[in-house]
């Protein structure tokens, strides 16, 4: 069986256009976590200066870092004192928004900057005060205030999509319980960027459904079923090392890109922050009981599962297909197309359940699928969807192949 | 050993490709003769079990072939017509894989396609890529990967597309020497493929079989068939456009002399002579409409 799989393995990776195709995407998705730090700009918050790249980085860093602490009661309203003071000079600048920040800096100060700058560009003032200029309610606690940013967005529905029914406002309302407070603040960096990156992994699930599609439809494109299936071994062990490479290939493709990812971000940010919660990452209206190390984890694993789920959709096209053209197509449509159902209210939670859009919304946002009193939400639904994509297709796609008629 | 096929039919929605044949091979070269469209290949299909029939059945002594799954692949060699391969294999990669298909270890599986690799004159290119084999080459390959399990039962359809004289010649040693204790089934409408090696000959005519004999008792069933007449040259192209002409050889004196089949001496003064099995297979498909 070893050498069987060995040698399915070789034709995945002798099938040039998949090749090609898994290194250009390989390529791209290392070129775009690159790119989205290396891009990055900011004003500086010591100097008030503008800058780029890696140092942006640096000061967004120093920013975070400031800041990192546990966030009691007490500390945050020292901080929430602070956006006041702040707030009090802005009010009197009617145009304050309009000027330029060096005129902010020679007119008000560094220290206005530095105070101003760090309350507008944190994270869980929004929980506490809302906008600079809000006149809303004020909190007492960023519990209080991260809870009613949720209900917030369970009233108002998925960005207007679709309602949320009394089940699921329920069901989020006991992940929010979960959450320990007072909440640990720091910087995460390497696990923000990865976890809001990790959408773009779709790439890789595509290039390896094209480097897929021709495990069994090659075999008939090439004329070599006639030969292999009137074997001792052809309808039993082939079918079984064939799929084996095939997800063994996923397996090691999907982790490769992820990798890349990863890597990346850590490289250039550093690994702190791995124990915070994930609030930092998505902000304190996110309901999940998870640590950022641990979104990472469930994203990239969820990730993987989909990347095998739809390996498997692909293995049951290439059993059925006698081209391996359509085979690629098919699953490139399912998950670019899933971004589009987005913008058609009906399909929006079922946009969310394609690869991309599932997994840039898997933990960042409150999808839930209700039928009656039974809530799941998005990852859970996605682990049931493609785990049965995995289980259901594979054996299929086998069956098709020992069946095929020669004809 | 016995395979029999027994009422084997298959039918594609309202084409009968097979229509319900029945014999009984046992060892020795039995030769498939049939025109293009005659049923050949989806019969030698449904042997192999690539191709399901629409009903009857193949027995292997008694026992129904199929539902024998591995145990009756594993004694079958079969090279389809019009084989695949994988383009970036070496010859001895290709063969490999179909050893390791066919049940061999890793070392015995190299040792017994070196071995086949030599046989059919190709272990000096045993590493080149099989994409850049010519035609004959990778019809040598086909007949050796067949061969990897000395199969009880080798099905070669075609076999000798694409092979010239001398490489037709070897092939038929090969399997003369090959068939003694094992059923072949040697498809073809080449007649000299068969006419040397086979023991026994079906003609196969729009999906049944028309005849079945030793070569010698298929042969004579022209008997009193085949005429040669001595005509003048010119006459000898219009004999070839209106009946079976099986051959014209032109003599030193200008005139020619046409090998004709037919039911009647085509012309005043043909004369009757011996029947050969391309004379045959001419009365049998002389009115064949070939699918």
């Amino acid at each position: 069986m070893g050498t069987l799989i060995k040698y399915e393995l070789r034709k995945i990776l002798g099938n040039r256009a998949g090749m090609v195709t898994c290194l250009i995407a390989l390529a791209l998705i290392s070129g775009m976590a690159f790119m989205n730090i290396a891009t990055m700009g900011t004003r500086d918050v010591a100097t008030g200066e503008w800058v780029e790249g890696f140092a942006a980085q640096d000061s967004y860093r120093h920013l975070e870092e400031s800041h990192a602490g546990l966030l009691d009661d007490a500390r945050v309203a020292e901080d929430a004192a602070t956006l006041d003071r702040a707030n009090e000079l802005v009010k009197e600048t009617p145009d304050f928004y309009d000027l330029p920040s060096s005129e902010i800096l020679s007119r008000y100060g560094l220290e206005f900057w530095q105070q101003t700058m760090v309350v507008i560009s944190d994270n869980y003032y929004p929980e506490i005060v809302g906008s600079l200029d809000s006149t809303d309610p004020r909190a007492t606690s960023l519990k209080e205030g991260s809870l009613a940013r949720v209900d917030a967005t369970l009233s108002d529905g998925f960005d207007h999509y679709f309602t949320y029914s009394d089940a699921e406002m329920s069901y989020w309302h006991g992940k929010f319980d979960q959450i320990r407070w007072p909440a640990e603040y720091g910087y995460a960096g390497a696990w923000k960027n990865a976890l809001d990156w990790a959408s773009f992994l779709a790439l890789a699930i595509v290039a390896l459904c094209i480097a897929l599609s021709g495990v069994f439809a090659g075999e008939y494109q090439n004329r070599i079923a006639a030969v292999a299936l009137p074997t001792r071994r052809g309808k039993r062990s082939l079918p079984a090392a064939k799929v084996i490479a095939a997800l063994v290939f996923a397996t090691v493709y999907w982790w490769l890109c992820a990798g890349a990812v990863v890597g990346i971000d850590v490289a250039v940010c550093g690994a702190d922050g791995w124990d915070l919660p994930v609030q930092v990452v998505f902000g304190f209206d996110n309901p999940y009981p998870l640590t950022a190390g641990q979104a990472l984890l469930a994203v990239y694993g969820l990730g993987y599962l989909v990347a095998l789920g739809m390996a498997g959709l692909t293995l049951l096209l290439s059993s059925k297909m006698r081209s391996t053209m359509p085979v690629a197509v098919i699953p490139m449509a399912v998950v670019f197309l899933g971004m589009f159902a987005l913008f058609i209210t009906p399909l929006a939670k079922i946009g969310s359940l394609t690869p991309m859009v599932g997994l840039s919304n898997a933990f960042a946002r409150m999808v839930s699928y209700a039928a009656g009193p039974v809530v799941v939400d998005l990852p859970t639904a996605l682990t049931m969807l493609y785990a049965c994509l995995l289980v259901v297709c594979v054996p299929l796609a086998m069956r098709v192949f020992t069946r095929h008629q020669v004809a | 050993m016995e395979l029999t096929l027994d009422r084997l039919t298959k039918q594609f929605g309202a084409r009968i490709a097979v229509d319900r044949v029945s014999a009984t091979l046992v060892p020795g070269v039995t030769g498939l003769l049939g025109a293009n469209g005659a049923g050949k290949t989806t019969l030698m299909r449904m042997v192999c079990d690539v191709l399901r029939p629409s009903s009857g059945q193949v027995l292997l002594d008694g026992r129904d072939a199929l539902s024998m799954g591995d145990g009756y692949r594993a004694l079958l060699g079969c090279l389809p017509q019009d084989f695949g391969y994988y383009p970036d294999f070496s010859a001895l990669d290709f063969m490999r894989y179909m050893a390791t298909l066919k049940g061999f270890s890793s070392r015995d599986g190299r040792a017994r396609s070196m071995q086949l690799l030599e046989e059919v004159g190709l272990a000096d290119d045993a590493r080149r890529k099989v994409k850049t084999f010519s035609g004959g080459m990778k019809q040598r390959l086909g007949i050796a990967q067949a061969m990897l399990n000395e199969p009880a039962i080798l099905v070669l359809d075609e076999p000798t597309a694409g092979l010239d004289p001398k490489e037709r010649v070897r092939f038929r040693n090969l399997i003369a020497g090959f068939a003694r204790d094992k059923v072949v089934i040697l498809s073809t409408h080449i007649v000299s493929d068969v006419e040397f090696v086979a023991n026994r000959i079906l003609v196969m005519r729009g999906g049944g079989f028309i005849m079945d004999g030793t070569p010698e008792q298929v042969v004579a069933r022209a008997a009193g068939k085949v005429w040669e007449c001595h005509v003048e040259a010119r006459r000898a192209e219009e004999m070839s456009a209106r009946m079976s002409v099986t051959n014209v050889r032109y003599a030193a004196d200008g005139n020619a002399v046409v090998r004709v089949v037919a039911d009647d001496p085509p012309m005043e003064g043909a004369q009757a002579v011996e029947p050969t099995l391309e004379d045959l297979y001419l009365l049998a498909f002389r009115d064949a409409d070939t699918r």
